[in-house]
């Protein structure tokens, strides 16, 4: 087809575009998806038996709030990568100094007096169980954040991908948390950080298929 | 060098189809050339890629000529840069408008401005920083 035939035909195409702001699409999806997750959390595993008491827990609100600041960080980097031509964020140190802090704490807790053996700290066998679990719930949020991405451009799709299961793992460990009794940070730091990263890799090799355009 | 005009045709055509079809995702905030930029960029990669030769013509070199022709991209980078010079303060606008844009000396600047000498100089300097900084590219000076 001649260029010119190509612009008369876009040209005469209909310029009226009904698609809801992006983000506030984005973040209605998230919210179903999230509920999703949710449900699935209460129905499946329930909330921890001790849920009130835990409330007052400063380790409660630590492991509630790793998984909280990655998603954060996860959140502006699809906004920013999402449309061509946005300029880059940072995303490095936002994303390694948490992780720092969670391990500066879990090292701190197995060099304290007090500190159970470390092989009842790491907990492999509940470990390994609750990084599936993180996994399991982060795909409704998953599935809807790529299917929103999906309409978009971005010009970087496998690093958005990354962030798109970085995102849902977040969301996922954040739900996830209301329910697992584990509270140590070298708990925290290992399985809850594994859980976040499976989502994460798996959004960027699927990211570079599903998302380009 | 045929093959290479209908190739050339090809991409042009998908660029326009890809800035129709995203048009939804143009950034109001950002210059419009910037966004039609990433997307060209975008589909140019892909479509080496596409093509495996990574040397055979590089559209986006420095000295090409194929965003140099468009007949208004002085229009349009006229159109970009006050947008973008209308997010700065005065303070710091009105040095580059005098000096960079409109021509004039920093001395007959500092005069039409009534601003001190180094204020032109600082506001330039600091306007420029900011605005390369909006653009997310590094300053230097």
């Amino acid at each position: 087809m001649k260029t010119e035939n190509l612009i008369q035909m876009i040209a005469s195409d209909s310029l009226r575009d009904l698609r809801p702001s992006f983000k506030s699409h984005l973040l209605k999806l998230i919210f179903i998806g999230g509920l999703v997750s949710f449900t699935l959390m209460v129905l499946i595993f329930n909330f921890r038996p001790d849920f009130f008491q835990a409330l007052k827990l400063p380790f409660f609100w630590i492991k509630l709030s790793f998984p909280l600041v990655l998603l954060v960080v996860a959140f502006q980097q699809i906004i920013q990568l999402a449309k061509p031509g946005n300029p880059k964020l940072n995303f490095f140190w936002e994303l390694i100094v948490p992780i720092l802090i969670i391990w500066t704490l879990a090292i701190l807790s197995i060099m304290s007096p007090d500190s159970q053996d470390l092989e009842r700290l790491i907990n492999r066998k509940s470990g390994q169980a609750c990084a599936l679990a993180v996994v399991a719930l982060s795909l409704p949020i998953f599935v809807v954040i790529l299917w929103v991405l999906r309409d978009m451009a971005s010009t970087r799709p496998r690093l958005i991908g990354f962030m798109a299961g970085l995102f849902s793992g977040g969301f996922a460990a954040c739900i996830f948390s209301l329910s697992c009794t584990e509270m140590s940070p070298v708990y925290i730091g290992i399985w809850y950080l594994i859980g976040m990263l499976i989502p994460a890799f798996i959004g960027a090799l699927v990211g570079k298929q599903l998302l380009k355009w | 060098m045929q093959a290479n005009l209908d190739q050339v045709e090809d991409l042009v055509q998908e660029v326009l189809l890809a800035i129709h079809v995203k048009r939804h995702t143009y950034n109001k905030e950002l210059p419009i050339s910037v966004w039609i930029h990433a997307i060209s960029k975008y589909k140019y990669i892909d479509f080496l890629r596409r093509r495996r030769s990574f040397v055979e013509f590089d559209l986006f070199d420095d000295s090409s000529e194929l965003f140099g022709q468009s007949d208004n991209s002085a229009l349009e980078s006229k159109r970009d840069i006050n947008k973008l010079l209308l997010s700065l303060p005065d303070a710091l606008r009105i040095p580059i408008q005098l000096t960079k844009l409109d021509g004039y000396s920093v001395k007959e600047a500092s005069k039409i401005a009534s601003m001190s000498e180094s204020a032109i100089k600082i506001g330039v300097h600091r306007g420029l920083k900011k605005l390369s900084s909006a653009l997310g590219v590094k300053y230097e000076n």
